[in-house]
């Protein structure tokens, strides 16, 4: 849910969420980019259920994503690059 | 691999952090700042990740905290950023994971200002995507201009929901609030005595109040619902104990649920070096012993600052960090005219502010009745998806501290090593055990503090032989 004023002056960075072209704004974490597309399960937990972006400072590692191969990645706290590629455990 | 040496390594960058860091160098001191996020600032001070103007994201906060990270960067102190670190020994050594490589700073004196984090006492469906932090929806809102969703319910306690609630509303978010506070009426009159703090309250609140803010006293969120996101959140009143009461379900509809039942100091670099801490639900759990007049803690040439000697907001975090800074560097022998006089100052400032942020972590500390919103089956540790009836059962059986039921049930063993679940694992253990929360043990700070990749650390060892 973006800031239209605000988000839509920043310049673009493109990246990739599972193959997927996303449009991301300068300075974002993976973890914005995929909230300004609605995007919010990144994983599955151990139980099974999706989960997503939950302490948004890089402390409960519950928004791990898989970045350029890296696995365990924190969405929260990577910020995203062009030509990044994220895969998700997006149910 | 060469360690970075310096005389002053502070660690964190928020009100606390650049206070130290500030006072160490003017006293002419070698400082290293080291912080774990791509923007200096913290959580108070945290700076839009963009480079346009800031807008009505809240500004003030942010302008405060421009102004402050140039003063301390023009003052010859360094800040690595997005460095985080992973040991911390009493040597005063630091491995730091920094740009895909471990690093190692060695300090003659070290400055923790690690802060405080949310904490949220688990309901059924807090792990649903859609259900975060006050702290994260607070993070999104500053620095990236998002909102977490279009109607946001917002529930737990403490002055911090109403900030961050403006935040929101003001970015156009529709806020429903629900607060397990009631009107009290010893609250309120201890509130009399400050004063300075009405005007603000008072405009606060109207702030609230014209951006169509609900605010719902006396109840708490007791579940979520939803799949792929939060749809629903349920609340219900609360009795004196803070329990809910049956019968009293009332529905809320949203996209976004966001919660924090106080803070979390986050202490674990100051525990591994053996720094004495004491308990104190209302102020973040397990604090760090500080002498207040020094920032000194209970090991030698290791200084504390801000919310991990007990949250008590911005302004006490920022007077610490300054005794910190002036003791730290004092203590190697630089000495700057007219310190005497900063210092004298900065206690008072801590002071003053002490008083007032004593009150309001009484007023909106977490009641014993809090810990039934967790129910049987809710999961308590995240990371690893353990239910609060496999940690009955393993209490049940013998396990009677947080460490014994962490081996038992592989509670708090997650990569967030017992941030997130310690708090609520503990509660229930003193419930379940009726023993006081104080006589619980605190989960222990082990290495890595946080994940590092062994390719990080061999890439270090690389180095060293280059």
């Amino acid at each position: 849910m973006g800031r239209p004023s605000l988000r839509a002056a920043l310049p673009i960075v493109v990246f990739q969420v599972d193959g997927r072209v996303v449009e991301a704004r300068e300075g974002d974490t993976v973890a914005s980019a995929l909230l300004a597309v609605q995007m919010r399960a990144l994983r599955r937990g151990p139980d099974g259920a999706p989960r997503g972006v939950f302490c948004g400072i890089g402390v409960c590692f519950d928004c791990l994503v898989t970045i350029d191969g890296h696995p365990g990645q924190r969405a929260c706290v990577a910020r995203v690059r062009e030509g990044m590629e994220v895969a998700s455990l997006q149910p | 691999m060469r360690a970075t040496e310096v005389e002053v390594a502070v660690v964190g960058a928020g009100p606390a952090g650049l206070a130290a860091a500030l006072a160490a160098r003017r006293l002419g001191a070698r400082v290293l700042v080291i912080d774990e996020y791509a923007l200096p600032g913290g959580q108070y001070h945290r700076q839009p990740a963009f480079a346009s103007a800031d807008g009505n994201v809240d500004s003030a906060q942010v302008r405060a905290g421009r102004a402050l990270i140039a003063e301390v960067v023009q003052a010859g102190v360094e800040i690595w950023r997005a460095a985080t670190v992973w040991a911390a020994y009493a040597d005063g050594t630091l491995a730091i994971d920094r740009g895909g490589a471990s690093v190692e700073v060695r300090a003659k004196r070290l400055v923790i200002a690690s802060g405080a984090h949310d904490r949220v006492m688990p309901f059924p469906g807090w792990t649903i995507p859609g259900v975060i932090t006050v702290g994260a929806a607070q993070a999104m809102c500053k620095a990236h201009a998002l909102l977490p969703g279009l109607r946001v319910v917002m529930a737990g306690s403490g002055p911090f929901l109403l900030v961050v609630a403006l935040d929101l509303a003001r970015a156009g978010a529709k806020i429903e609030l629900i607060e397990a506070a009631s009107p009290n009426g010893a609250a309120l009159r201890e509130f009399l005595r400050f004063p300075k703090r009405w005007g603000e309250l008072a405009s606060l609140l109207a702030a609230l109040a014209a951006r169509g803010v609900r605010i719902r006293l006396g109840r708490a969120v007791t579940s979520a619902e939803g799949h792929l996101a939060v749809t629903t959140a349920v609340s219900h009143r609360i009795d004196g104990d803070g329990a809910p009461i049956a019968g009293t379900a009332r529905r809320h509809m949203t996209d976004a649920l966001a919660v924090a039942n106080g803070f979390r100091a986050q202490t674990e670099i100051a525990r591994l070096l053996g720094c004495t801490t004491r308990y104190d639900e209302a102020v973040g759990g397990h604090v760090v012993v500080v002498d207040h007049l020094t920032g000194r803690t209970s090991v030698e040439g290791v200084y504390a600052a801000g919310e991990i000697t007990g949250v008590a907001g911005h302004q006490v975090a920022s007077a610490e960090g300054t005794i910190a800074g002036i003791s730290a560097a004092s203590s190697l022998g630089h000495v700057l005219a007219g310190n005497t006089r900063v210092l004298a100052d900065a206690r008072r400032r801590r002071n003053d502010a002490q008083a007032f942020a004593d009150l309001v972590a009484r007023t909106f500390a977490p009641r014993p009745g809090l810990t039934s919103v967790t129910t049987p089956e809710t999961i308590v540790c995240r990371c690893e998806a353990i239910p609060r009836s496999a940690i009955e059962a393993a209490i049940d059986s013998g396990a009677h501290t947080t460490s014994a039921v962490k081996r038992w049930t592989r509670c708090g063993m997650g990569a967030c090593q017992g941030r997130m679940c310690g708090w609520p694992l503990a509660r229930i253990i003193a419930q379940r055990l009726a023993r006081p929360l104080s006589e619980v043990d605190n989960l222990a700070a082990r290495l890595p503090l946080k994940p590092v990749t062994l390719g990080n650390i061999v890439r270090s060892r690389e180095m060293t032989t280059l």
